[in-house]
């Protein structure tokens, strides 16, 4: 059962994350024959998302990978960087005893059952595992600001009906003394309902919020403040203290540091995504955010795109006129007018920078929400961190417990980077131990760093890209504006991304000639009778 | 809007080549062959079914071809209600995928999905699995089973109106089910009630606001943005 891949084509994809995705469905969507190819056996790339087993089996395969090493060949094609180690520094800790431990507790169990005394309450690896399948881990968990481009890019392309959505339900900082959560109010509604800042705090965030939403249509009240950061233009207006942390750390998402520009930006798209789905800006992917590559995919192929996951490609093979033809794909020569592929396997990208991140699965909620993001603020100039809390009902784990996500820009590594954020909030789990220091036990923990990379600008012929992998920031939007660029220099005359007909609105071919035959015949008849 | 009571997800997989677009459009449209090319662009076929006097909606997905590289998306299979998996009863070796086909279905469809097996072209002279053989590896894996030809037509209404039939049933019994332990104010968290057009009951599908009209309850009670 040999399946042709279809060479030439006009473009060809090499790796399944976000940013090739949308492409390669943007392309297929106005015509444009797409191959894409991924040498992993899942979709997604750094962006994937995995049940326990596939995290376990991708962690083991990595270490595998660690050894091996390429074969340089001497000719001008380039190399395709297969063995990238994008993924580093993956330490996975277990706080629980696996399964041979747990035969000895059944037997204790059913003893103490018998003895009609109340069970201990257990926890074991294989127990979790058993339920491998209900969690979905993130290697990049995102959200989208409900008025953000990703949203608008879903519902112009009718693209969201792959997906379902949950409203992030609660955002905090944290409290720099205390170091207990602080909600943020978002709505106006709200912010007139806190209890936590008073009448004329609430006067003064209110007064922040209108003017930097309103500086979009009068820009020139704001001039004196553009030259400087956003620290200082908070400080210039005397905002202090609580209103200050909303407004840094969850409004703008941002530093004392940030660009005025930037942050104003973020506090524009913050206020305009409220209230569309919920009372957060914020919606979570359910199931996790790799399924957003895969639903690009999927729309790719529908129009026409060819997929072929575990499919190695080794050179991107270079013309005599210094551009690209196509690649060597397992032993195959597929020949591309287009070619995109994503950076960490661009043979001429460097690692530029990194992101910090670890998944912890927990016992206990930090919040009572459904989904909920926190900013533990920036120290010592660090960057802050973010931390989503999911429960259940966000289809990342079953019921019972929580996956919360750190992310941070990477300083050292991982560990280290989030240790801090951690050990404020969690403990770890031990069984033996009373509950009262009444933390969220940390059941299982995965640390590991993302690189990210420079694809230094007019390395690769004109007729191949390079795309980003993902970065440290919490929305999809500049990933989206990055796909629609690369879109549009491919193709600039073409529409990125326009509305695909309703299924129910399709008259296919074949049942439409169907119809005009039998009319025809119909007809004739009629006339024969006539006749 | 079209009147109907329910409307379900019905999704086809299996190898390349077993005539799953066919059954589809046999079923949706009545026509045989269905003309390569047509493919192009279109997500999922609709037909509404008549199961006693209930007019259900089906909505029914194929494989977009990924199937031919074993590259389907995982979205593919969530939140399906049931689960057609077709081999060619003359090709043996889609039929001996079949294993690899389940385990993909253990790990992304949801556990309560309806699953059917479909042993497709019995119209041809060729065979090379007896139905005795289909009925057990289908009685082995606990899934329903039926032979069909997109071709001769025969069993494809009926394995359609049998799927309708069976969800039906389902969501009757979880109904009872959840109407007798569900608590007061809580949500509930079955896969299969999907009531009225379209409206995803469990959580947010992102629809344009001017084509939803009203579709999120919820939004227009909250407080209006800041500004």
């Amino acid at each position: 059962m040999a399946y042709d891949i279809p060479s030439p084509c006009d473009l060809l994809v090499i790796g399944t994350g976000l940013t090739e995705s949308i492409v390669a469905s943007a392309a297929s969507r106005i015509g444009k024959q797409v191959v894409h190819v991924d040498h992993r056996n899942f979709y997604g790339s750094n962006w994937a998302t995995f049940s326990f087993n596939n995290l376990q089996n991708i962690l083991g395969s990595k270490s595998l990978n660690k050894d091996s090493t390429k074969t340089v060949e001497e000719t001008q094609n380039l190399n395709i960087n297969l063995n990238s180690n994008t993924i580093c520094n993956i330490v996975e800790k277990w706080y629980l005893p696996d399964e041979d431990v747990q035969g000895n507790i059944d037997n204790q169990k059913n003893l103490e059952e018998t003895i009609n005394k109340v069970p201990k309450e257990t926890l074991t690896k294989s127990e979790i595992l058993r339920d491998s399948r209900k969690f979905n881990f993130d290697l990049s968990p995102k959200l989208l600001y409900s008025r953000g481009e990703m949203v608008d890019v879903l519902i112009t392309s009718g693209i969201c009906r792959y997906a379902e959505f949950k409203n992030v339900s609660g955002i905090y900082t944290v409290d720099n003394v205390k170091r207990t959560l602080l909600s943020v109010p978002c709505s106006r509604a709200d912010i007139f309902n806190s209890k936590d800042i008073t009448m004329i705090e609430k006067r003064l965030l209110m007064k922040m919020l209108s003017m930097c939403v309103e500086c979009e249509t009068k820009p020139e009240e704001l001039k004196e403040d553009e030259m400087g950061n956003f620290g200082n233009f908070l400080n210039a207006h005397k905002i202090q203290g609580k209103v200050k942390k909303y407004l840094i750390d969850a409004v703008a998402m941002a530093t004392d540091s940030t660009n005025f520009h930037d942050a104003v930006k973020n506090i524009q798209k913050f206020v305009r995504s409220i209230g569309r789905y919920g009372n957060t800006p914020f919606l979570w992917t359910l199931y996790g955010s790799g399924e957003l590559p895969q639903c690009f995919c999927r729309c790719s192929a529908v129009f026409g795109g060819v997929y072929c996951l575990n499919h190695s490609t080794q050179t991107i093979v270079i013309g005599s006129d210094g551009q690209a033809t196509g690649i060597v794909s397992d032993n195959q020569n597929l020949k591309a007018k287009f070619i995109l592929i994503e950076d960490c396997l661009n043979p001429v990208a460097t690692i530029k920078s990194g992101i910090s991140r670890a998944i912890l699965v927990t016992n206990k909620a930090l919040t009572s929400d459904q989904a909920a993001l926190i900013t533990f603020p920036s120290v010592n100039s660090k960057d802050p961190v973010r931390i989503l809390e999911l429960s259940a009902s966000t289809m990342v784990c079953p019921q019972g417990f929580y996956v919360v996500h750190l992310i941070t820009h990477q300083v050292t590594t991982a560990v280290e980077d989030l240790k801090e954020a951690i050990d404020t909030f969690f403990t770890v789990f031990e069984s033996n131990k009373n509950e009262a220091l009444n933390k969220p036990q940390i059941i299982w923990s995965l640390h590991f760093n993302i690189n990210e990379y420079n694809s230094p600008a007019g390395m690769l012929p004109s007729n191949v890209y390079s795309s980003p992998g993902p970065n440290s920031s919490i929305d999809f939007d500049d990933h989206v504006i990055q796909a629609r660029n690369i879109f549009k220099s491919m193709f600039p005359d073409e529409d990125f991304l326009p509305r695909v007909p309703d299924p129910e609105d399709i008259i296919l071919e074949g049942s439409l000639e169907d119809v005009l035959e039998e009319s025809k015949e119909n007809h004739k008849e009629a006339q024969n009778i006539h006749e | 809007m079209e009147d109907y009571k329910y409307l379900f997800k019905v999704v086809l997989i299996g190898n390349a080549g077993v005539g799953k677009t066919c059954l589809v459009r046999r079923f949706t449209q009545g026509i045989f062959p269905p003309g390569q090319g047509a493919t192009i662009g279109v997500d999922f076929m609709i037909k509404t079914v008549d199961i006693d006097g209930l007019k259900i909606k089906l909505q029914i997905w194929d494989t977009a071809g990924q199937e031919r590289f074993r590259s389907i998306t995982q979205s593919y299979y969530r939140s399906a209600h049931a689960l057609i998996l077709v081999y060619d009863v003359s090709a043996q070796p889609t039929f001996d995928c079949l294993p690899v086909w389940l385990r993909e279905v253990e790990e992304y469809a949801s556990p309560k999905v309806l699953r059917v097996l479909v042993g497709n072209k019995v119209d041809r002279d060729d065979r090379e699995i007896p139905p005795a053989v289909g009925e057990a590896f289908s009685r082995m894996n606990n899934m329903y089973f039926i032979e069909t030809s997109a071709k001769d037509c025969s069993n494809v209404d009926k394995l359609f109106q049998e799927i309708a039939r069976e969800l039906i049933q389902t969501m009757r019994n979880q109904r009872q089910e959840t109407s007798q332990a569900r608590q007061p104010g809580t949500i509930a968290r079955t896969p299969i009630p999907m009531t009225g057009p379209l409206v995803n009951m469990r959580q947010l599908t992102l629809m344009a606001p001017p084509k939803s009209p009203g579709q999120n309850p919820t939004a227009a009670s909250l407080d209006p943005p800041v500004l």
